[in-house]
Formats: C-alpha cells, structure tokens, sequence
C-alpha cells in the first residue's frame, strides 16, 4: 500500500533506523513519503523528558547513537535494538510548516497515497484527512472510546485501568474513530510512566502493521463513531502525574 | 463598587507615592512583563490569603473587611457585600488550623453586618463610609451578607444573625419578581437584572435549611428556574453582567462562576439535580476552553469567545472551586487536574514575600494588574475565594491520595466491557 506518515520531530532527526518505518517496508507497504512539521531542538527534548522521564530518554537516545555508529562501522550489532536487520527506512522525506498548511495538502495530494500514518502529531484538520483514498489511522496510547486525548497512558495508570495501545481511524473529533486494532499492555514491577510509554511504542509499530495488513485485506474498512463516545483527556497536572507514577511503584 | 476621586489633585500626588513603592513597583514591572512568582505549596499561598484578609480587616477598625488595596486610592472602607462572604471562609480556616482567633474574627465580621442592616432588612450596596452617607439597599449584596449571618449562627447559635438573616430574606422576597428574577436597581452596577442572583437564592435555602420556612425555599426555587432559563445550550448564561456599555458589557467568569456556585450550593441543599447538572454543562465547557486555549480570559461572550487579553483571578479562584466541587461529585479527575492548574495560576500571581501589606497575600482583580477588572487593586473577594478553592483542593487532594494508595479504581468505570473487545495482554517484546 502506499504510505504517508506523518511526524513532528526536529529537522536532524533520522528515520533511516525508525522502528515503524523499517516494519511497514518490511511488510511490503511503500512509504512514499515521511512529511515532518519541523520542531525546536529544545522543545522536542523537553517533550520527550516530560513523556518518558529522563532515564527512558537516555536509554533511547544512547540507543539511536548506538544504531548509527553500527550503521557507519557496519559492525556487528551491540544489542537487541540495533540486532534489527531489516533494511534502514529509505523513504524521501518533506518539511512543512504545519501539518494543516495548504502547502501539506498540496504535498499529500501530489503524493496520491492509500493511507496516511499519523505516527505523532498534533490535530489534522478535515482538509488533509479527505486526500488519501482509504483513510488515515492512528495509535492511540490507551483504550478506546474510554480515554480519548492526551497523556492517557498517565490517565490510565492514575485511575488504576488497563494500559493499552489502540490504531483506530482518523475522524474530525479527536480519537473518536472506529478501532481497528488494540492491544493490553503488561504493566510489570519497576515499570514508570516513561517505560510503559516505550512499550507502547513498540506494541504501535506492531499494530499499525497489523492494521495496515487488516485494511489491505480489506478486513478492516474506514467507521466512525456516530456520536462521539468516552472522555477527551488533557495534559495531567504535575501531582496527579506523580500518583500516578507512586501507584506503580 | 464607587471609586469616584472627590480630589482629582491629591489623589494623583497619593497614587505617584504610592506607585514609588519598591513592592508596588516590582509589581507594576513583572506584570508588565508577564512574569509570574514562584509559587510554594498551597497551604503557604493559604496562610498568605488569610493574613491579607486579617491585615484589610484590622486596617477597617477590626470589623468591616476592606474592599481592598487600589495603587491608585490606598485602602478602601469596608465592603459589607464580601465580607459577609467573607465570614464562612474565616470560620473554615478556624477548623482548619484550630486557631480560634478567626472565630473571633468573623464574630466581629457578622456583629458589624447586623448593626449596619438597613431598617428594611437590606444590605447596602458599595461600601461603607459611616452614617450619614447615602445608602441603596442592593438583592444582591444581600444574599451574600445573609449566607455570613447563616454560618455565623451555625457557629454560635446566636439567634440575632439568624433574626437579621430572616429579615434580609423576608426583604428579598419582598422585591422578588413574579417570575424568580429580582429587578432592583443597585449602585454599583448597570444592569437591572442578573443571573448570579442564583447566589442569593442559595442564601434563601440557607435561611430556610435554619428556619424550615417553606416560604424562602419557594422563592429560592423561583429563581434558580428562572435562571435556568438563562442558560445557553453551550452553558453561557444570559443577563450575567454588571454593566450596559457595549465593552463592558460581557459577563466575567467571576460572575460566570457566581451562578455556577448557586447552582452547586442549592443543589447540595435541595438535592434538585438538574441545578447540579446546569452548573456541570457550564463547568465543562471552561474545562475545555481553559485546556485548550491553556489560559482562562476574563470573560466571554455567548459564543465563548473573548478579546480579553487579562485573567479575572476572582473568576479563576471560582471556576477552580467549581471543578473541584464537580470533581468531587463526578469522580471525572479532568475536572481535578484543571482546577489545580488554574489555582497554580492565581497562587502564580500572588506575591507572598512583598514587604507591602497590601500586597503580600494578596490577589489582584486581574492579571496583569492593569486589566480591566478592578484594575490596579487588591480585592478581598480575590482572597477570599481562593483560600476557599485551597482548602477544598488540600481535602480532596488529601482523600485522592489515600485512595491511590489504596489502590482504587478510580476511573470512569466504563473500562471493563472495552478491554475485552480486543486481543489480550502482551508484555514488552
């Protein structure tokens, strides 16, 4: 099928060794295009720290280093991140301003793709949603309808719910698509609000595949909620998010 | 509240003086660039509001509570409207910290409201610049002074402030309209009629929850149907603003939060749920405002749109408390995370080292100071209703912990039948 994804990373930011990236082609699936809205340097690192907490984000950035020093040495792999032998993600890569400009739209349609991939990003408005001739899909860290919006990897943990990664299709109101796809996540001992984000960031690469291999059999087809269903959730305050960290200790 | 300078001259010479004030300086500077304080724990900013409180009423002769702090006019007199309100807040931080002097306090606070009742009953409108000076019986005003009387009768069981509470209710529903609403013209404000008489109504159950006279209970309903009426599908209300001129005209969300907390409060009284349901309609819709636009203006028109570049830190005190309340009925923890956000804003804006009494502790009537609502003062409805919002965050925060620790379900418990739909549980891979 042919892909878009689109992201919201720095502009040195490399998807050559990108997990999702690396599975869809894997997979058959050609990624025409990854379109980036460019973020700050500064800004980016200070959202990943509030995501993943400082210990993930090393261990994930130690990690990328790792992968490109292998990729430049082409020596053996050092680890189980970098032991992935699928071939580095090739895909041409866009700026935009935003991912709602009219310069985005005209680049999707240019690109004339089956499905677009959210794979992090803000609100995509109506106008983008409407160029891909199948859909656009999206995971979603949590169960859905329940916990709609944002940090509901936090939300589910403070409430002491399930943890779950969820791929479901875009529509206009937010996280109120049809799910194709979902997963629990096993919360173990030592786990922290940044690890089960890790996870579930792996557990997404997977489901997308699985998705995008539902839509391509056509087992699964575009359905939206008709009335929009659960709770729209907002960044959480920084005490409730140390709860929610104290309740999986 | 009237202002009005009689000597435009000397109120200028005072108000340069007092503006070259290194604490009113600095104050006039970091709003100026927008820099917020550092805020400490709650309990630090509540201690801070009560000390500010305590200062405006010693500043008054120790009874009557100073309307507040302006840079422009110095201390204002006693307000008898807010420091009728004011009285609950002075009882519950008594129990808080055990410390009886507040008692004392909001005694001498309900004991100056009875001798300064009008013969009718009333509350005066504005505030009080001794006899002899012109005074206009307001509903409004009335309704709060009345819920201070009701508390402090609850407290001490002295039935004059329950006596002088059944007098202002029975002026009340003597000026009552056929249809609940109250059309009486006050001095203060422009418009004739205003849906956060939803306050004075629960003033009304108050009275009758003491009394057991049917009579204030009929009239309380009156009204909150009627207010009812007011509301927007969106949640805004109509006829919810102080003044006609059309850029004055928009309700604030200090008086937004008014009728939410009448509503709240009668339901709590009547157990009526669709008051409760009203307020949460309204309450929902600022949660989202203030989530996504990140910052709640001081006031909306009926599209829940502003041009407002400042924040009614009264206004957002109230909503907090609102949250917390719908919070608290809910369980929805969106609701408790906002209203911790937003008390971060105004205790944001409180300045709890200044070496100025009227500004440590304080809470301004807008930020930046210069904003439109009660521009360059200090009001004490603003401490009042945040050390309210503060106590009731540090309850509930306190019993959320305890049941976290517990371990507790805490969510919106919808959870189970979505979880068995998909695949099952899968550890890291």
């Amino acid at each position: 099928m042919r892909i878009v994804m689109f992201a919201r990373v720095p502009r040195w930011y490399s998807f050559k060794q990108d997990r999702l990236a690396k599975r869809l082609q894997a997979d058959g699936h050609e990624i025409i295009s990854i379109v980036v809205e460019q973020t700050k340097t500064l800004a980016s690192l200070r959202e990943w720290r509030h995501k993943y907490g400082l210990r993930v984000m090393m261990q994930k950035v130690a990690s990328k280093l790792t992968r490109r020093a292998d990729m430049s040495s082409s020596s053996q792999p050092q680890n189980t991140q970098s032991a992935d032998k699928r071939p580095p993600c090739n895909a041409p890569v866009h700026f935009v301003a935003s991912h709602n400009s009219d310069e985005c739209v005209e680049v999707v349609k240019r690109l004339q793709p089956e499905v677009i991939v959210l794979r992090g990003c803000g609100i995509v408005k109506k106008q983008v949603l409407a160029v891909p001739t199948l859909g656009t899909i999206n995971p979603h860290y949590a169960v859905l309808p329940a916990y709609r919006g944002m940090e509901t990897t936090e939300w589910s943990v403070l409430h002491g719910d399930p943890c779950a990664v969820s791929v479901h299709w875009v529509a206009e109101a937010v996280d109120a698509g049809g799910v194709i796809t979902s997963r629990l996540i096993n919360v173990e001992s030592g786990d922290a609000i940044g690890s089960l984000r890790e996870k579930s960031a792996v557990i997404a690469a997977e489901l997308l595949a699985e998705a995008l291999n539902k839509i391509q059999s056509g087992a699964a087809r575009p359905r939206f909620m008709p009335v929009v269903e659960g709770r729209q959730y907002f960044v959480m305050h920084p005490r409730l998010r140390q709860l929610a960290e104290m309740r999986l200790r | 509240m009237a202002t009005a300078a009689k000597k435009p001259l000397g109120t200028l010479i005072r108000a340069g003086l007092r503006v070259a004030h290194p604490s009113v300086l600095r104050v006039l500077i970091q709003d100026s660039l927008r820099r917020p304080s550092q805020t400490e724990s709650s309990r630090v900013h509540l201690d801070g509001a009560i000390a500010w409180i305590c200062h405006a009423q010693d500043v008054c002769g120790g009874r009557g509570v100073s309307a507040g702090y302006s840079f422009v006019h110095g201390w204002f007199p006693p307000y008898p409207e807010t420091t009728g309100y004011i009285i609950p807040t002075l009882y519950d931080y008594g129990h808080l910290t055990g410390n009886k002097t507040y008692f004392d306090r909001a005694r001498r606070m309900a004991d100056w409201e009875t001798e300064i009742q009008l013969p009718s009953g009333a509350v005066m409108g504005g505030v009080y610049r001794g006899l002899g000076h012109e005074a206009h019986p307001v509903v409004f005003n009335t309704g709060q002074v009345v819920l201070g009387w009701c508390r402090a009768y609850s407290e001490t069981g002295d039935t004059r402030y329950l006596s002088a509470a059944q007098r202002a209710g029975d002026w009340l529903l003597s000026v009552q309209s056929e249809d609940g609403a109250w059309r009486v013209t006050g001095p203060e404000v422009q418009t004739l009629v205003h849906a956060y008489d939803a306050r004075t109504a629960w003033s009304l159950l108050e009275i009758d929850a003491l009394a057991k006279s049917e009579t204030y209970a009929a009239a309380a309903r009156r009204n909150l149907d009627w207010t009812l009426a007011q509301q927007h599908e969106n949640g805004w209300y109509e006829n919810n603003a102080f003044f006609t001129d059309s850029k004055w005209s928009l309700p604030l969300t200090h008086t937004i939060a008014y009728v939410m907390e009448g509503f709240i409060e009668s339901w709590r009284l009547t157990g009526v749920r669709r008051y409760f349901d009203a307020a949460h309609k309204t309450g929902e819709k600022l949660m989202r405002i203030f989530e996504l636009r990140r910052y709640l203006a001081g006031e909306f028109d009926k599209s829940w749109k502003t041009s407002a570049a400042y924040s009614c830190l009264t206004g957002d005190a109230q909503v907090a408390r609102v949250w917390l309340q719908l919070f608290r009925e809910t369980k929805d923890t969106r609701f408790l995370s906002s209203a911790l956000k937003l008390s971060d804003f105004v205790k944001a804006s409180q300045n709890l080292r200044s070496l100025h009494p009227g500004v440590r502790g304080g809470v301004k009537g807008s930020q930046p100071i210069f904003g439109k609502y009660q521009s360059y003062t200090y009001v004490n409805w603003g401490a009042k209703f945040l050390a309210d919002t503060l106590m009731l965050e540090e309850k509930l925060m306190n019993e959320f912990e305890q049941a976290v620790r517990r371990g507790e379900r805490l969510g919106p418990g919808d959870i189970a039948d979505e979880v068995s739909t998909p695949s099952t549980a899968v550890g890291e891979t």
